[in-house]
């Protein structure tokens, strides 16, 4: 199943997200093919699931969005308050772990404290998880499924800056 | 297509960015806007570093780095502070896209720079006024 899905991510999923990432605003054609790193990777995004390297990858990566969906509800279940300020990160996991075609399985983790311990702990979490995606973009032998991963560590650098900042979520 | 050539295209991007920075400074007033102008000149900055970092990874291979183009399709009108603010916006997201992109066409230190390039240009967006996206640097994707 994992291993399905991974092959998926790294076919379906990432190749047709990134059919957006192109460089036509810098005045550059936007590349026609499969990013460079996969055909440095000849088994990326065109092998059998059983085959495909990034397999494992996948598989921690999507337990680390599951984990981190996890605790967003549940700081969101513990301090009312803070549901709505957490919302949007509940949007952007769900919606990368939908980009790797995996099932949104997490159960809102049992988390305790005062908001800004909760607020604290997220923010950590997050930024744990904003570098794992980095490191797992610059490890995945899929050039797609890297540029995949970086952007989302970058997504994940943005709402952090934005929660930094005090900002609308 | 190769790595050499990817950061050569990437090069090439940021030679236009420092040339449309430079006009989008060029058309804001320090006195009137200096915020606007200080946000411009903290990205001016970071884009020539990038340049200068592309330009070194390419030389260090025995590569002749591109040149500048002599001049760029600017975007207009640029009357006003808020129409330069959309401007660098536009800079900063296209920049972002590029990283993406060179992201996917590189592998080990390359790959790792061009991460942290997506970043730090993706979180410069949020300056110009940018939003914060699903996947930044992926074009009409990005929203999602």
């Amino acid at each position: 199943m994992t291993r399905h899905l991974a092959a998926r991510a790294t076919r379906r999923g990432v190749l047709g997200l990134l059919v957006g990432i192109t460089a036509t605003g810098c005045s550059l054609d936007p590349p026609r093919d499969e990013p460079a790193g996969a055909s440095a990777s000849p088994g990326a995004g065109a092998t059998a699931p059983a085959d495909d390297p990034d397999s494992e990858l996948v598989r921690r990566v999507v337990d680390d969005l599951t984990a981190a969906l996890a605790l967003v509800g549940g700081v969101a279940r513990a301090a009312r308050p803070l549901a709505a300020e957490v919302a949007p990160w509940r949007e952007l996991h769900a919606a990368h772990l939908e980009a790797l075609e995996a099932p949104d399985r997490a159960r809102p983790l049992r988390v305790r404290g005062p908001l800004p311990s909760l607020r604290s702990r997220l923010r950590r979490e997050e930024t744990a998880l904003q570098r794992t995606l980095a490191e797992a973009a610059v490890t995945a032998r899929s050039g797609a499924l890297a540029a995949l991963l970086a952007t989302m560590s970058a997504a994940v650098a943005q709402r952090l800056t934005v929660d930094a900042a005090g900002g609308p979520p | 297509m190769s790595p050499v050539t990817a950061l050569q295209r990437a090069l090439a991007a940021e030679h236009a960015a420092l040339h449309v920075y430079g006009t989008l400074g060029a058309r804001t007033s320090a006195s009137a806007t200096p915020t606007l102008f200080s946000d411009l000149t903290a990205g001016y900055t970071a884009h020539r570093a990038r340049r200068d970092q592309l330009t070194a990874r390419l030389r260090d291979r025995g590569v002749e780095p591109v040149a500048a183009e002599a001049a760029y399709e600017l975007p207009e009108p640029l009357d006003t502070p808020a129409q330069v603010t959309g401007a660098a916006l536009d800079v900063e997201q296209s920049c972002s896209a590029t990283y993406a992109w060179l992201v996917g066409q590189t592998s080990g230190a390359d790959r790792r720079w061009a991460v942290t390039a997506l970043t730090q240009t993706a979180v410069r967006e949020l300056t110009f006024r940018g939003s914060p996206e699903i996947f930044p640097g992926a074009g009409e994707h990005a929203d999602r």
